[in-house]
């Protein structure tokens, strides 16, 4: 832990660096994203790839290539020993689609997958993994089992998008009222 | 569902995930900046000119104020009084808490308790696009393919 003490004895360490964008690549280049110091290791996406690094030394571990590289990732959560990415499609304007993938933290091997909708922001919280995004289609708050990607429950609303938030055990979401009216609801 | 609030209202974040979070940050659909209890939806206090809601821990809610949301404010968690105030101008986008310093997406550590500057961290090409705390590192990304790791020498 750095204490404000601690704090004032920082110095810049090392850094570790992405793999360049691949030729061809369908969403372009997608720079760092959800750099997660956890368990004494570095997880972050980068470049679409979801890296493992020491940060002692600023070696890579392992890296992995999700399997849908028409999607961007821009979120990461630990559960246990499973790291989880998510993300949506970068074709489709209207209808991009979102894919989550969870990897064995240790080896990096593939564990489930899941296809809510559009992603633009997720959250593990207990035995639960909750996506929040928007697209031209609408919202959607989708709340996943956190040991094998199945799907619990979703709901749309008529406007709203990230972030993905729970508080008090209750997921905070958009919704619409029977009017049609915008709302802010827990669940 | 426990509740619902009709209107744009704009969700920001809560204290803790958990049974133990008490206060949800909203923006009202009049642009003010809210907690509101999770379980019930009704109003606890007002943010005086918060503008994005940055951090919260155990003590403070952080976020960035000002007309322009130029500054950092550190608000008291149980009263939203306003508790310190950074008037060094930047308009902070991120920010993350950890052992009572607040890190901002400047390179600026700033001790959490009393908005003091401890350290600005020598970030290649600030401010920072994204920032993270734990296992006594911080890891800020200021080039897009770059993660920089900062810490104690030696660890």
């Amino acid at each position: 832990m750095l204490t404000p003490a601690a704090v004032a004895k920082v110095k810049y360490l090392r850094s570790v660096t992405a793999p360049p964008t691949r030729p061809q690549a369908p969403c372009g280049p997608q720079g760092i994203a959800a750099p997660l110091p956890y368990g004494g290791y570095l997880y972050a996406i980068t470049n679409g790839r979801l890296s493992k690094y020491n940060p002692a030394t600023g070696k890579l571990i392992w890296r992995r290539i999700p399997p849908d590289q028409e999607t961007i990732y821009n979120s990461l959560s630990i559960s246990g020993n499973l790291v989880i990415v998510g993300g949506t499609g970068c074709i489709s304007a209207s209808e991009p689609g979102g894919d989550v993938y969870a990897y064995n933290a240790t080896s990096g091997v593939l564990v489930w997958s899941a296809f809510p909708e559009t992603i633009n922001d997720m959250v593990k919280v207990g035995s639960y993994v909750i996506t929040a995004g928007s697209d031209a289609a609408g919202y959607e708050v989708s709340v996943l089992n956190v040991s094998n990607g199945k799907q619990v429950w979703y709901a749309y609303g008529c406007y709203g998008g990230p972030p993905a938030l729970v508080v008090g055990l209750l997921v905070m979401r958009y919704g619409c009222d029977s009017q049609g009216n915008p709302t802010i609801e827990a669940r | 569902m426990a509740w619902s609030r009709t209107g744009y209202w704009t969700l920001q974040r809560g204290d803790l995930s958990g049974s133990a979070g008490k206060h949800l940050y909203v923006t009202n659909p009049s642009g003010t900046v809210e907690a509101l209890n999770p379980r019930t939806g009704q109003l606890q206090y007002s943010l005086s000119e918060a503008v994005n809601v940055l951090a919260v821990d155990a003590s403070r809610v952080y976020a960035s104020c000002g007309s322009q949301g130029q500054y950092a404010c550190a608000y008291n968690i149980g009263t939203g009084v306003l508790e310190w105030q950074n008037t060094h101008p930047y308009s902070p986008k991120l920010a993350a808490e950890a052992g009572g310093v607040l890190y901002l997406d400047s390179g600026a550590a700033l001790n959490a308790a009393t908005g003091k500057v401890i350290k600005t961290l020598p970030l290649d090409s600030p401010p920072a696009t994204a920032l993270a705390v734990g296992d006594g590192r911080i890891a800020a990304v200021t080039t897009p393919r770059v993660i920089d790791l900062y810490g104690l020498p030696g660890s």
